[in-house]
């Protein structure tokens, strides 16, 4: 019997199906009815994986696979335990979630939505459009990670602003790039920023990272731009100071809860930008993501090390040989 | 016009703001306002004392130069004044297109968000096709190949083999190749006799099935019929447009009605620094004209010779 690969999403792409054929039954549309007895589970945003999801499939599991780079929704510790292993695709989404962040960074400054939202009928006056210019513009950096880096290159290479980066992995005596200098003062990002820019992944640590007191450190009329995870910023302050006017707007992809609740204030204000989590979601990164998914399970299902194996002390105690 | 851009001004002359065409007549400078038609008539009307037609922007299709010049009248505009912002809102429209923010947005607002719908495009790697490569052409090049490391190939009525170009931009051998070859097409083109209508269906249908037109430049350089027949078919995957013809659009242009279009009502230039740097430019033009000096990018130089500086 082939070992079965439970896809928790409706409809995955063509990436996933073509290497696993022949390897293994692949069985999509997220119906936790077929979990038990998979071997593999691939876990998309929606689907939670802790100690009793995990119980749940059964000891067949081996591995719990993801095609974006966040691990916030998988109890890595749980799945240590149970000699399970965790696996992610970090380089897929990077290059389409950095253009898509500075695709919200520049909706809001250039007012796309209201001009959009004027032009097919809505009463928004001219003066609401003045939008700002961001050549020279200082943009704040919270995380440099992969996708923290790429938006600053995309940003001081391309558009000409000045980017200061905070990000306490990073030794910021570091050269950076033309245009890119490194703070070891995380207020520094929030209080010279004319536009702040989140990416750190979500973990205890970052939970709430972003509160008022950050927000009321930036200036006046600046911009705040979320594309990493809902919870590293405190949403209700955010709320408050886009409500009194400390903020200009916001451009955000992300949000706590997620989806948003249908009466976020957020929703309401014609200064914010919203996307429904769909940063990552292009040909390109939609094709990575999945294509790394589909090699890294058929790497499990011949008893080799995954290539981005999250939790590496689940592999010593491995036996290669798979079930191929 | 905004009352801090004319602090400038203060003392020099007197200042007719806002008010209808009524105060015109016996004007020396005129400065254009959005929607103004300056031909023969308009001219007429504020008399023989006028000296100075000024624009704040770059376009000068609105206004009638040879019926300036044959009545001694110098035109100004400000062609690098809305370049950066103009730029900005170009790349601004070709990454809402292609990421998928505006119908992401109008989505989550209804509370009916539709995941297969809004798969977008990764750009780096993509060829961006920049038709004209003036000031703001140049600038969306620039920022598209050195930030998003995207491919540009130029085309433009004053590039030569020999021209020197950016990293990572390209001289398109024609106009025919930028439509072929680009993911991305945009237009940077003054509006002129020779580039009314340059982008014909038969441009459009080059394009590769899929991709994305931009324009911020002038509604009339793209026969808008045939793009909204390439949009409708689906030839196109989208549009970014701050420009219509006729501009502003009608409520019934369907362009305004599709959901992969993302259309701003020509405010490429509306940012604080872009006003700031017109209307200081405007001013600037002014006390030099009435100082008798030559001022800043005349459009007009053959009037200047007859010219006698007259404070």
């Amino acid at each position: 019997m082939k070992p079965r690969v439970w896809i928790g999403v409706k409809s995955p792409p063509a990436e996933i199906a073509g290497p696993l054929s022949g390897l293994a039954e692949v069985v999509t549309g997220g119906d936790q009815g077929n979990l038990p007895g998979s071997t593999v589970a691939v876990c998309g945003g929606a689907n939670a994986a802790d100690g009793a999801f995990m119980d749940l499939v059964g000891p067949q599991l081996q591995l719990l696979a993801m095609p974006g780079i966040g691990l916030n929704h998988i109890d890595l510790a749980a799945a240590s335990k149970r000699g399970i292993l965790v696996c992610n695709n970090p380089d897929a989404p990077t290059e389409s979630t950095a253009e898509h962040t500075v695709a919200l960074l520049l909706a809001v400054a250039k007012r796309v939505m209201v001009g959009d939202m004027q032009l097919r009928g809505a009463d928004i006056p001219r003066a609401r459009m003045t939008g700002t210019e961001v050549l020279g513009r200082t943009l704040g950096v919270l995380g440099y990670g992969r996708i923290g880096r790429r938006v600053s290159e995309i940003c001081a290479l391309g558009l000409g602003m000045t980017v200061l980066v905070y990000d306490p992995f990073i030794d910021p005596g570091q050269p950076g790039a033309p245009g890119i200098s490194f703070t070891e003062d995380m207020d520094a990002v929030f209080a010279r920023g004319d536009f702040v820019t989140l990416h750190t992944p979500l973990t205890t640590e970052t939970r709430h990272l972003v509160g008022e007191r950050q927000l009321r450190l930036m200036k006046r009329g600046s911009y705040l731009i979320n594309a990493s995870r809902g919870p590293v910023l405190d949403e209700a302050a955010l709320i408050r100071v886009l409500q009194d006017g400390h903020l200009a707007g916001a451009g955000l992809d992300v949000f706590d809860p997620e989806p948003p609740e249908p009466d976020s204030p957020l929703l309401k204000m014609s200064n914010v930008v919203l996307t429904p989590h769909i940063a990552s979601r292009t040909d390109a990164g939609v094709r990575a993501m999945w294509g790394g998914v589909a090699h890294q399970i058929g790497q499990v299902l011949r008893g080799e090390r995954p290539t981005h194996l999250a939790n590496p002390e689940a592999w010593p105690g491995r036996v290669g040989g798979g079930q191929g | 016009m905004p009352q801090e851009f004319l602090a400038p001004l203060s003392g020099l002359v007197e200042i007719v703001n806002g008010d209808g065409p009524h105060k015109l007549a016996g004007s020396t400078v005129a400065i254009r306002s959005p929607g103004l038609v300056i031909d023969a008539d308009f001219m007429d009307s504020v008399g023989p004392r006028l000296r100075l037609l000024a624009m704040p922007g770059t376009g000068l299709d609105h206004i009638d130069i040879p019926a300036a010049s044959e009545r001694g009248i110098l035109v100004c505009n400000n062609p690098d004044a809305p370049c950066e912002s103009t730029a900005e809102h170009t790349v601004g429209l070709l990454l809402a297109v292609a990421k998928g923010i505006v119908s992401g947005d109008r989505q989550l607002q209804a509370g009916a968000v539709d995941r297969a719908s809004l798969v977008g495009s990764e750009l780096r790697g993509r060829t961006l096709g920049v038709v004209g490569y003036g000031r703001i052409g140049r600038r969306v090049a620039e920022i598209c190949s050195l930030g998003l490391k995207m491919k540009a190939l130029v085309h433009g009525p004053r590039l030569h083999a020999g021209t020197p170009l950016a990293e990572g931009v390209t001289l398109a051998p024609s106009l025919d190749a930028v439509f072929e070859q680009a993911d991305v097409v945009t237009l940077h083109t003054p509006l002129t006799a020779e580039t009314w209508h340059l982008v014909q269906e038969r441009h459009l249908r080059l394009m590769k099935r899929g991709s994305y037109l931009i324009n911020t430049s002038r509604g009339a350089v793209v026969d808008e019929d045939a793009l909204i027949r390439v949009l409708q078919e689906g030839h196109l995957a989208g549009a970014g447009l701050d420009v219509f013809d006729p501009d502003p659009p009608a409520g019934d242009n369907p362009l305004l009605h599709m959901p992969n279009v993302v259309a701003t009502p020509h405010i490429a230039p509306f940012t604080e620094e872009s006003f700031r740097a017109m209307w200081s430019g405007v001013a600037l033009q002014i006390r030099q004209v009435l100082r008798g000096e030559r001022p800043d990018n005349l459009a007009n130089p053959e009037v200047w010779p007859g010219r006698q500086g007259q404070g």
